[in-house]
């Protein structure tokens, strides 16, 4: 975590005032976005969805407006009703992409290529929609990445993808069998997929970071992948962790459980190792959502302070000391909570963890930043991209 | 630096106003004259039309912010002073926000919605699954079937070891059965579609124990979108000896077909795949999974209730009583029998069947064999 003290940008500029630490605080609350949400998503049923855009305006609006940054919210400037155009549009091609894969693999396969080819634009489209409907100050913020740089950062999501789909095709004209060598080709995949993952997140990481711009500050990005390389192996170490604790906690009570079932229902060595395997089944079930549920926070709450200590520009920092610990018992609350209330709990999960991961973040400027200008408001209004953003569950988020 | 602070007097409220070019706030004053906001401060005097603000929602925390069209904007962080004096000007708020801010609005429409979510579950995915089937021409029902059937045959089924002479006189049979249930139909309705009957036996199940069945599908038949039936080995010798059960059977089989229930399965699964995601779904996908996997199971009993009466009748224009479908129900009970009496001989395997019952009860999709029975012995009398 980069923790070094912070030094003015300009040492020239011996006019300038020192810098001034603002400090990020939500003031959003459960009960009252639990009132938000129930009423937004019954008119979103009503009216079959079409009411989706402005329930999302909605939503924005109480979070941005409840997000302060020094003692000024955030503001949201999307218009639901161009929002609602972007909405079906993505909503159809979702729908032909799902509708396409169950009637033929081909028709999959097409629907699939044709979607892999626009998700950049479409994303870099939600980038500057999303920064330029936020504003602060009264200042817009802007997203100055280019469609090709989009292309670029998607490369790595792009390569394996690709080579998996050849080698999909080429099986289905061998009659339904691999080729002969091809099998070792399908061990090796996987592990170079997954060995692509940082320096995706990187990628894409650094394209979002290094364009994000305010008046005449842009922000960059100052890490390279192995940064990222560095919090994927420790996630796989947690999971790792996780993944002996429990294990060594199923063979425990996994011995019991099938010893208590065995003496149940009649001593017969074979029943105990039937009930044993039913246990196990359950047992790696229950591991496996432990792993997920343990390393996706790890991941998110590292990530989170990685990207944002190393996201700088000419006046501004970003300090973020988000505590994986606190992230851990607050996604396993958040959890138990929606399962047990059927659902009902989820707006006032949301907030909490809009809380936790919002004020573990405080902005530094070198300057005043009542003396921050615009450089005039560009239109950068295609909300396809923003709504392919909530529809493809991909979370573009600032 | 406070300009913000409000304080209002005769009809003014005093706010920051940012012009969105600079971040430097601008004490103003702002009013609201007939249909414009007069908004007055040092060197400013801007007039806006009350349509084309952008008015912040009344809420307990947070400040409030007024967009201008512009670029502007109003900000008060004093949000108790701003509602007073946005309900002294006569600016009205919407009812949303009213029913926002009201717990009694919030609960009835909590209530609503849960009513509104049992109707639509009861009446609405059926009727939608229905409109969509009369939408979607059948060629989609045979291109989702083919579909199944090729990866069927990749991985689950294999070649039937019937001979093909039995196989020629079960479908003949069948084909007779069919042609005069569909001479008597009176509506094209109730005309059984035309059909693929295949035989198949599925794979063997690996290391399978004594008493359990040896192979992944055992007696049974099923049918694939568009008319692609399949009745396994297992079933064939199960039945032998009263090929009147068989008609029935692949008579309930051809039933799903007629009423195209894998389709509507599909698009109701489809539906509620959206809804349950578009509700949970930013949380979770595993937790928006769940509605629709149990949602499933009370609609294919439904599906399976329909399906026998399509036996039903098929079983009795061909003069068949429908009391014969009994004997598969004893048939099947008895062949569970044999293999649980077999484990218990060889001790093996307990937790097997344990497992299978669990699944049975959590995922009820066939509605008990006792209901179903005497559905059968009913349509008899």
């Amino acid at each position: 975590m980069d923790t070094r003290p912070l030094e003015p940008a300009g040492m020239l500029g011996a006019a300038r005032p020192a810098p001034q630490t603002l400090p990020v605080r939500f003031s959003g609350s459960g009960s009252e976005y639990f009132r938000i949400w129930i009423v937004n998503l019954l008119l979103t049923l009503v009216t079959l969805g079409l009411y989706f855009p402005w329930a999302k305006v909605r939503r924005l609006r109480y979070f941005y407006g409840n997000t302060r940054i020094g003692e000024h919210p955030l503001a949201f400037h999307g218009s639901p009703s161009r929002m609602l155009r972007g909405f079906l549009l993505v909503a159809a091609l979702l729908i032909l992409y799902s509708v396409a894969g169950r009637f033929s693999p081909t028709a999959g396969a097409i629907a699939f290529l044709v979607i892999a080819a626009i998700w950049p634009a479409l994303f870099r489209a939600g980038q500057r929609f999303r920064l330029a409907n936020t504003s602060w100050r009264g200042l817009r913020f802007r997203f100055d990445g280019t469609t090709a740089g989009a292309y670029r950062a998607m490369l790595p999501l792009f390569v394996p993808g690709a080579l998996l789909f050849g080698m999909f095709a080429a099986i289905d004209a061998e009659d339904g069998r691999p080729a002969r060598g091809s099998e070792a080709w399908f061990g090796l995949l996987p592990i170079a997929l997954l060995a692509l993952v940082p320096l995706f997140w990187w990628m894409l990481k650094k394209y979002q970071h290094d364009h994000m711009a305010l008046g005449v500050n842009r922000t960059a990005l100052h890490t390279g992948p192995g940064s990222f390389y560095l919090v994927f192996f420790k996630a796989l170490g947690v999971s790792a962790m996780v993944g002996i604790a429990g294990g060594l906690g199923t063979a425990v009570v996994g011995g019991l459980g099938a010893g208590l079932l065995a003496s149940l229902r009649g001593p017969s060595l074979a029943g105990g190792l039937g009930a044993a395997t039913l246990a196990l089944i359950g047992a790696v079930l229950l591991v496996y959502l432990a792993a997920v549920a343990v390393v996706r926070p790890f991941i998110s709450a590292r990530l989170q302070n990685l990207v944002w200590n190393a996201t700088r520009s000419a006046d501004i920092r970003f300090e973020s000391v988000l505590r994986f610990r606190a992230l851990l018992w607050l996604t396993m609350k958040n959890w138990l909570l929606i399962v047990v209330t059927l659902g009902f709990y989820w707006p006032f999960a949301a907030i909490a963890m809009a809380r936790l991961r919002l004020e573990a973040v405080s902005v530094s400027s070198a300057v005043d930043p009542a003396d921050f200008e615009s450089r005039g408001r560009k239109g950068a209004d295609d909300a396809a991209g923003d709504a392919a953003g909530d529809l493809f569950g991909i979370d573009i988020g600032l | 630096m406070n300009v913000g602070s409000a304080s209002s007097a005769n009809g003014a409220l005093t706010v920051a106003y940012f012009d969105g070019v600079s971040g430097r706030p601008r004490p103003v004053q702002i009013r609201v004259d007939n249909t414009l906001l007069r908004i007055d401060g040092d060197g400013l005097a801007l007039r806006v039309a009350l349509a084309d603000v952008r008015w912040p929602e009344r809420t307990r925390h947070g400040l409030r912010v007024a967009q201008l069209a512009d670029g502007g904007m109003l900000q008060a962080p004093d949000a108790l002073a701003w509602d007073a004096w946005a309900r002294g000007s006569g600016l009205n708020e919407s009812l949303v926000v009213k029913a926002q801010q009201n717990w009694r609005a919030t609960f009835a429409a909590a209530a609503v919605l849960l009513t509104m979510a049992a109707a639509s579950y009861v009446w609405g995915l059926p009727w939608l699954g229905r409109t969509a089937l009369a939408v979607l021409p059948p060629s989609a029902d045979r291109a989702l079937g083919e579909a199944a059937q090729r990866s069927l045959e990749g991985h689950l089924l294999r070649p039937s070891q019937v001979p093909a002479q039995r196989q020629q006189a079960v479908r003949a049979a069948f084909a007779n059965a069919v042609d005069r249930a569909n001479r008597r139909a009176e509506t094209p309705a109730q005309r059984l579609p035309a059909f693929e009957l295949n035989f198949a036996t599925s794979a063997p199940r690996p290391g399978a124990a004594t008493g359990t069945p040896r192979t992944q599908l055992g007696a049974n038949a099923f049918a694939l979108p568009g008319g692609i039936v399949y009745v396994t080995d297992e079933m064939l010798e199960l039945l032998q000896g009263r090929d009147d059960v068989l008609i029935g059977v692949l008579g309930h089989e051809l039933g799903h077909v007629q009423r195209r229930h894998g389709m509507r399965l599909l698009v109701q699964a489809s539906v509620l795949g959206v809804v349950s995601s578009s509700v949970w779904g930013d949380f979770s996908t595993l937790l928006a999974a769940v509605p629709v996997l149990l949602g499933q199971s009370a609609y294919s009993r439904e599906f399976e209730r329909e399906a026998d009466r399509s036996a039903i009748e098929l079983l009795r224009a061909n003069g068949l009583s429908p009391a014969s479908m009994v004997e598969l129900f004893d048939r099947l009970a008895q062949q569970r029998q044999a293999l649980q009496t077999a484990r218990a001989g060889s001790g093996a395997n307990r937790a097997d069947g344990f497992g299978a019952e669990l699944l049975g009860i959590a995922l009820a999709n066939h509605p008990a064999d006792a209901e179903r029975i005497q559905a059968f012995r009913d349509a008899a009398r």
